[in-house]
């Protein structure tokens, strides 16, 4: 059983090592089924340990060899396989082992994909780290390890400036959330003594923490999860990284990447609850987070930005499940964004690969006859995500109406129904411009599509078929007779006692959920009214108008970072190196130069005046 | 035994000075023996925390002056660093032609002979002795390299170099003056003796101020940091990684033996403003680094906020940080040597280190694209490489201390990680620049060296406990020697 724990993280980076030292040495396909091969042996195992965890098996304990030890600070390197982590580990390795196929096809002609494969092995190696771990030291280097692997797959063209950029801002903005993390550790020693999730989280109970630690812990927490997740205020790294290759932007948004944040929150998720207002901020933060995102989505005009801006609104929602004290919620939303999200990616790739390379959803149209797998894996994963905030937002603020303030729940319920409104909105749009009427693409595009290999429509297709259990699993809280029995007891085990039961009828649940499902049937036939009828499909345009400019520029978010941030620290370092280290310590030493020569001279006329008297 | 550490190099530079001998055979020769007898010296040591090995020569009458030598897990930590350096810089450039090889040589094994002096003395002057000589063995080793030779570099470092061993020396005589009057008759610079010497507040204070003085000018810590960048970009590769591997670290060493043990009191009620100048210090030199064209001043720059840190890591004195602080020590010296060679690669190939010359060399040069990055994540301190565990155990001693100066810490996390992948990003990324099309990947020698510390970083990173085993009961000594 050890080794066999060890095993599942050891075969992604034997792939990723096997393709650095053989770096372009094998084929493309022997690259891929290289990588893809070990990936999914490491999904194997960790169905054998899920099977084992759901016939009642005890949770897997690890222990590898001691990391550092100093006094009572002890870290060890061990495993930890429990129901969250199993289920993590089902999504990591069996969606990473289909973007690697996905990849292989897709990326073909790209020079160096032995590059990107290793780096997607170690991304996924990080993440199965970070899920894995059994302590939050080890937990913290998966969580680096995510940071920089991500770092290195949206560097992966690095002739182009744009991705280089973008990376190094990937990377900062998530190094705040990596040292806002590692305080956070230091928070928890202090108050635990211990970097052990099972000591931690026993003692938690006992010991009372006062508020100002509870805040402390929590907050820091807080922006780790933001940054790594990217919400509100941190998230204009994630659509900035777009420019990378679409299987990249699909492993760093299902699997090894945004669902980082995601995990630690589940994990902590006691930890977060320690201070109200911590938790209060996540349901806050992941509520704005998905209407903004969701409003952004409106105006763009690139597959992939589109699609990033949906992850961001979707984990927004699912941040919001977890900040209104639905775990199991959050962790379906998680589930059933992992599948759908990289269901598009898959299928929107098949489509950007057809029209060679065309990511501008202004040049497609008229798709759905030639490119039929696309077309319905799509609409399947368009649906679920639409369907999700819908059915899972009337758990969420119908738990928020039962818990809290009557008239913060309606507006806050207002506010889901609304963005659950707009994500149907979007992706009607994007999937009406990329199916529906006439090409609005070059001739060549009308004429002949590129013909994708066939390795790329196995992975939309079991993707989607994948996303079907999804959607059992969000209908069940609401419908229990629909079914998904079968997994809901297993994930309710996961986190205890913390989940209750929805406290409102069925009738009122229905009465929430109605208004949501309209709105979202509006938006689905009003998008097809707009675009479809009355052929206003979006097209090149000279004229912005200031909501527009404000709704690209990220709500001048980047630009406020810039002037607050950026552009001071490199103005101070720039100052600090001409004022400072070369003018005064220039005149400074010269100085003392000075007043020695002086001195010599006061000394030696001195010794000649009396040499001379 | 120990004594053999310092004799071999010396007597190694004298035959050298007398007869015309191939001079790298002989110093290869030199420093192989004195890192199997390192390695020797490793395995035959208790892990007590005692000093072993001690090795008492001669005492100079009236003086109190004695040759004496110790070994304990800290030391000998600090030796095998020093060792494996000079290893390093004497063999591996066996294919580099300096225009003066002989000096070259003879001025190395000098230099090792006085590092390998200061670790394992345990007499204060003799420290003195061997710390000046070292300190100033860098400069003739810089100004071998004529090219650029100039007195204003010069003038800065002997002004550095002269205040440092003079407030050193003054420190010292000021311990041993006191315990002079105290006890009549007993003339010694023992470690154990001058531990023992009581200073009245005032007189301890300035004799800790004198102290740090002396050791922030062999640190570079700001504000004596001025004659660092200009002689670390000029010095011969060799002496560039000496000076930021061991000369940088010697002060290091000095506060963490001499200093404290010797001025407590001082210390623990200057600590504060200590660390708040070291701190400072290092956030500057972070700063500064940030928007750095020149690769080598800005891991120049780069090294000075990495001392300050560890520095940190000394003042704070608790278990943690001093644990720390050897394994920093370790990790530091072995990236920063990494990151040389790679610069000193660099600059070879594209006769320029400004970072705006290069751009792209991914393309041609994928595996040194590939080490490099491997480096870098150890310097950044990236989980499972050699620099995160110590950084994770500085963090944790200086929580402990205060939580404000683990966040201004932190924040110099960022900025290095900054500064580190900018200067990355604009040498290895990006279209490719107009010096680099010609650009060749790591020849075979290149590739060696290169793949060894980057395995020195993963090793190093997965196995920190080896080192901290090493130095554990060393450090509870020490720690142990310090009563408030």
């Amino acid at each position: 059983m050890d080794i066999v724990a060890i095993l599942v993280l050891l075969l992604p980076l034997i792939g990723a090592v096997a393709n650095g030292l053989l770096n372009g040495r094998l084929s493309v396909h022997a690259m891929s089924w290289l990588s893809a091969g070990l990936v999914l042996l490491s999904f194997l195992l960790s169905l054998y340990f899920f099977v084992h965890l759901y016939g009642g098996g005890e949770p897997i304990r690890t222990p590898v060899y001691t990391f550092l030890a100093v006094d009572s600070l002890r870290v060890h390197f061990s495993l930890r396989i429990d129901g969250l982590s199993a289920w993590m580990m089902l999504l990591v390795t069996g969606i990473g082992s289909l973007i690697q196929v996905y990849s292989s096809g897709y990326l073909k002609d790209q020079p160096s994909l032995w590059r990107f494969f290793a780096y997607v092995n170690l991304s996924l190696v990080s993440m199965l780290l970070l899920v894995m771990s059994d302590n939050l030291v080890m937990m913290f280097a998966g969580w680096m390890g995510l940071s920089l692997s991500s770092y290195l797959l949206v560097s992966f063209q690095y002739a182009n400036r744009v991705s280089t950029r973008a990376a190094r801002k990937l990377f900062f903005v998530n190094s705040i959330g990596d040292v806002g993390l590692l305080l956070g550790l230091l928070v928890i020693f202090g108050a635990f003594n211990s970097y052990a999730y099972s000591e931690v989280f026993e003692l938690l109970p006992r010991l009372r923490l006062d508020s100002a630690t509870g805040v402390a812990l929590g907050g820091l927490l807080l922006v780790s999860v933001v940054s790594k997740s990217a919400q509100v205020p941190l998230f204009t790294w994630l659509p900035d990284s777009a420019i990378a290759p679409m299987p990249a932007l699909a492993l760093m948004q299902t699997t090894a990447g945004v669902m980082g944040g995601l995990y630690l929150a589940m994990r902590c998720y006691p930890l977060l609850t320690v201070a109200p207002l911590i938790h209060e901020s996540l349901a806050l933060i992941g509520l704005v987070t998905s209407l903004l995102a969701g409003l952004i989505a409106l105006r763009q005009h690139d597959v992939n930005r589109i699609l990033t801006y949906s992850t961001v609104a979707q984990l927004g929602l699912t941040f919001l499940a977890l900040g209104t004290g639905l775990p199991l919620l959050a962790m379906l939303c998680a589930t059933a964004h992992a599948l759908s999200k990289a269901t598009l990616f898959a299928s929107a790739g098949l489509i950007v690969y057809a029209l060679g390379g065309e990511q501008d959803i202004r040049r497609m149209g008229g798709l759905c006859q030639a490119l039929p797998i696309a077309y319905w894996t799509f609409l399947w994963g368009a649906l679920i995500i639409v369907a999700v905030p819908v059915l899972s937002g009337v758990s969420i603020w119908g738990e928020l109406l039962a818990n809290t303030r009557a008239s913060l729940g309606i507006s806050g319920w207002l506010l889901v129904t609304m963005s659950s409104g707009l994500s149907a909105l979007y992706l009607s749009r994007l999937f009406f411009a990329m199916f529906f009427n006439a090409s609005r693409g070059t001739e060549e595009h009308r004429i002949h599509l590129r013909k994708y290999p066939h390795a790329m429509a196995i992975p939309p297709l079991v993707l989607a078929s994948l996303s079907l259990v999804s959607g059992f699993l969000c209908f069940s809280p609401l419908m229990p007779a629909v079914g998904a029995d079968w997994l809901i007891p297993f994930l309710h085990r996961l986190f205890g006692e913390t989940h209750a039961k929805p406290a409102l009828p069925a009738s009122m649940v229905w009465l929430f959920v109605s208004p949501a499902m309209l709105l979202v049937l509006g938006a689905i036939v009003g998008a097809y009214w707009f675009y479809v009828v009355h052929r206003h499909m979006p097209v090149y345009t000279t004229s912005s108008s200031k909501v527009e400019r404000i709704l690209t520029e990220n709500f001048y978010l980047d630009k406020f970072y810039d002037w607050m941030v950026v552009r001071p620290m490199e103005r101070l370092s720039q100052l600090l190196y001409y004022y400072v280290e070369v003018q005064a310590m220039e005149g400074s030493i010269s100085g003392i130069g000075k007043a020695v020569q002086r001195l010599g001279t006061i000394f030696r006329r001195r010794q000649n005046t009396s040499n001379s008297s | 035994m120990l004594v053999f550490l310092i004799l071999l190099p010396l007597i190694g530079s004298i035959i050298l000075r007398v007869w015309a001998l191939p001079a790298r055979k002989v110093a290869g020769g030199i420093v192989v023996a004195n890192m199997l007898l390192t390695v020797y010296l490793l395995l035959g040591l208790q892990a007590d925390g005692q000093y072993a090995y001690a090795f008492d020569l001669f005492k100079i009458p009236h003086t109190g002056v004695s040759f004496r030598l110790g070994l304990d897990g800290v030391s000998v930590l600090m030796l095998l660093l020093t060792n494996a350096l000079a290893c390093f810089v004497v063999l591996a450039f066996s294919t580099r032609h300096h225009l003066q090889e002989a000096h070259y040589y003879r001025l190395t094994l000098l230099m090792l002979a006085a590092l390998n002096g200061l670790f394992t003395a345990l007499d204060g002057l003799l420290f003195y002795v061997f710390y000046t000589a070292a300190f100033v063995l860098i400069y003739f080793i810089w100004a071998l390299n004529r090219r650029e030779t100039s007195t204003r570099i010069a003038f800065r470092f002997f002004l550095h170099a002269f205040l440092s061993s003079l407030l050193l020396l003054v420190a010292l005589l000021t311990v041993h003056n006191q315990l002079h009057s105290e006890e009549a008759g007993t003339h010694s610079f023992t470690w154990e003796t001058l531990v023992a010497a009581e200073l009245d507040t005032r007189l301890a204070s300035w004799v800790m101020w004198s102290f740090f003085a002396a050791f922030a000018a062999s640190m570079s810590l700001f504000p004596l940091h001025s004659w660092l960048p200009d002689l670390f970009v000029s010095a011969p590769l060799g002496g560039a990684m000496l000076l930021s591997g061991i000369v940088l670290k010697m002060g290091l060493y000095g506060i963490v033996r001499w200093m404290i043990p010797l001025v407590p009191e001082a210390w623990h009620a200057e600590v504060p403003i200590l660390l708040g100048i070291t701190v400072f210090g290092t956030l500057y030199a972070s700063l500064i680094a940030l928007k750095q064209s020149d690769l080598k001043r800005m891991l120049a720059y780069s090294s000075m906020a990495y001392v300050g840190l560890i520095t940190v890591s000394a003042l704070v004195w608790n278990k943690a940080s001093l644990q720390s602080c050897f394994l920093q020590v370790l990790a530091q010296g072995i990236n920063v040597v990494g990151l040389l060679f790679v610069a000193e690669t660099l600059e070879r190939r594209l006769g320029s280190r400004d970072l705006f010359d290069m751009g792209g060399l991914a393309r041609p040069a994928p595996l040194l694209a590939t080490l490099y990055f491997v480096i870098v994540l150890g310097a950044i301190a990236a989980p499972l490489t050699n620099g995160f565990a110590g950084e994770f155990l500085l963090l944790n001693g200086v929580w402990k201390y205060h939580y404000l100066l683990g966040i201004a810490i932190s924040v110099n996390f960022i900025l290095r990680a900054t500064y580190l992948l900018r200067a990355y990003g604009l040498a290895v990324f990006g279209p490719l620049g107009s010096h680099s099309s010609s650009f060749k990947d790591a020849d075979r020698f290149e590739t060696v060296v290169l793949s060894s510390i980057a395995a020195l970083v993963l090793i190093l990173g997965l196995l920190p406990n080896w080192v901290l085993m090493l130095t554990d009961e060393s450090v509870n000594r020490i720690l142990g020697a310090v009563q408030l």
